[in-house]
């Protein structure tokens, strides 16, 4: 029987790939203002669903997040792409997504904890 | 991956407020010197501009994917026409008796400073919510 509760694995994953959207939406947010600059975008929930759908046992570790440039928003006249609203937007999507898992995690960890201590 | 990359978003946001607020900073000393006629290296004061660029650090595979945040490039000076009005009794004033002025328009500097003012608001907004976020995963550590 597996010790480590059921999903966990794939919390920490998302909870990590959370993380580095964080940085990645730091980047563009820092880069608002600079001429020439293209907004960079995480890619994984998306290979994610296509990986577990071809192959459901497959081994999270594999999975890599991607940070990708956004060539398909169209550029302001100084050749920057970033919009500040859309930014803060998927930033607070983001913090949302990222409390979510973590606080899965810790729901997951109480059970394991009751089940340990043995009470209801 | 080390612990300074763990706190990467907050380093990159802090890289983006001291970028805007250097612009802030440059706006102010364009306008201080809206009227300066003669200045230490001859002629009327020409305003500034900051030049922003984007920092990639980091070897792949470092866990940083090369984000490193913004940084001043430098500052430039403006080399637009300075304008030149008529003022025979000033000191700085030639033989025709105009006045060549900096070509600091204020219009300018302050749709400038409510793009840096609103800039570094966001930059604020980012590391808040990093804050959040790092609080609640520490709160995995507490029973």
């Amino acid at each position: 029987m597996a010790v480590i509760p059921s999903q966990f694995d794939l919390l920490a994953k998302l909870t990590d790939v959370t993380h580095l959207r964080h940085q990645v939406l730091a980047q563009n947010v820092a880069n608002v203002n600079t001429p020439g600059y293209r907004r960079l975008d995480v890619r994984f929930e998306d290979s994610l669903a296509e990986q577990l759908a071809s192959h459901p046992e497959s081994s999270l570790k594999v999975m890599k997040p991607d940070v990708v440039e956004d060539q398909v928003t169209p550029t302001r006249p100084d050749g920057n792409n970033v919009e500040i609203d859309m930014e803060m937007m998927r930033l607070n999507k983001n913090t949302l997504l990222g409390n979510t898992y973590l606080q899965l995690m810790t729901t997951k960890l109480g059970m394991m904890k009751r089940a340990i201590g043995g009470r209801g | 991956m080390s612990f300074d990359s763990a706190l990467g978003a907050l380093n990159i946001a802090a890289s983006g407020l001291g970028a805007e607020r250097l612009r802030m900073e440059v706006v102010a000393n364009n306008i201080a010197n809206a009227s300066v006629t003669n200045t230490p290296n001859g002629g009327p004061y020409r305003r500034r501009d900051v030049v922003f660029e984007t920092v990639l650090s980091g070897v792949e595979g470092d866990g940083s994917h090369g984000l490193g945040g913004v940084r001043v490039a430098g500052l430039v000076d403006d080399q637009s026409e300075l304008p030149r009005i008529y003022n025979p009794g000033h000191q700085d004033a030639d033989v025709d008796g105009f006045v060549t002025m900096p070509n600091v328009s204020l219009p300018t500097e302050m749709v400038n400073l409510i793009t840096a003012s609103r800039a570094y608001e966001a930059n604020l907004r980012v590391a808040q919510s990093f804050l959040e976020l790092s609080q609640s995963a520490l709160a995995l550590t507490r029973g």
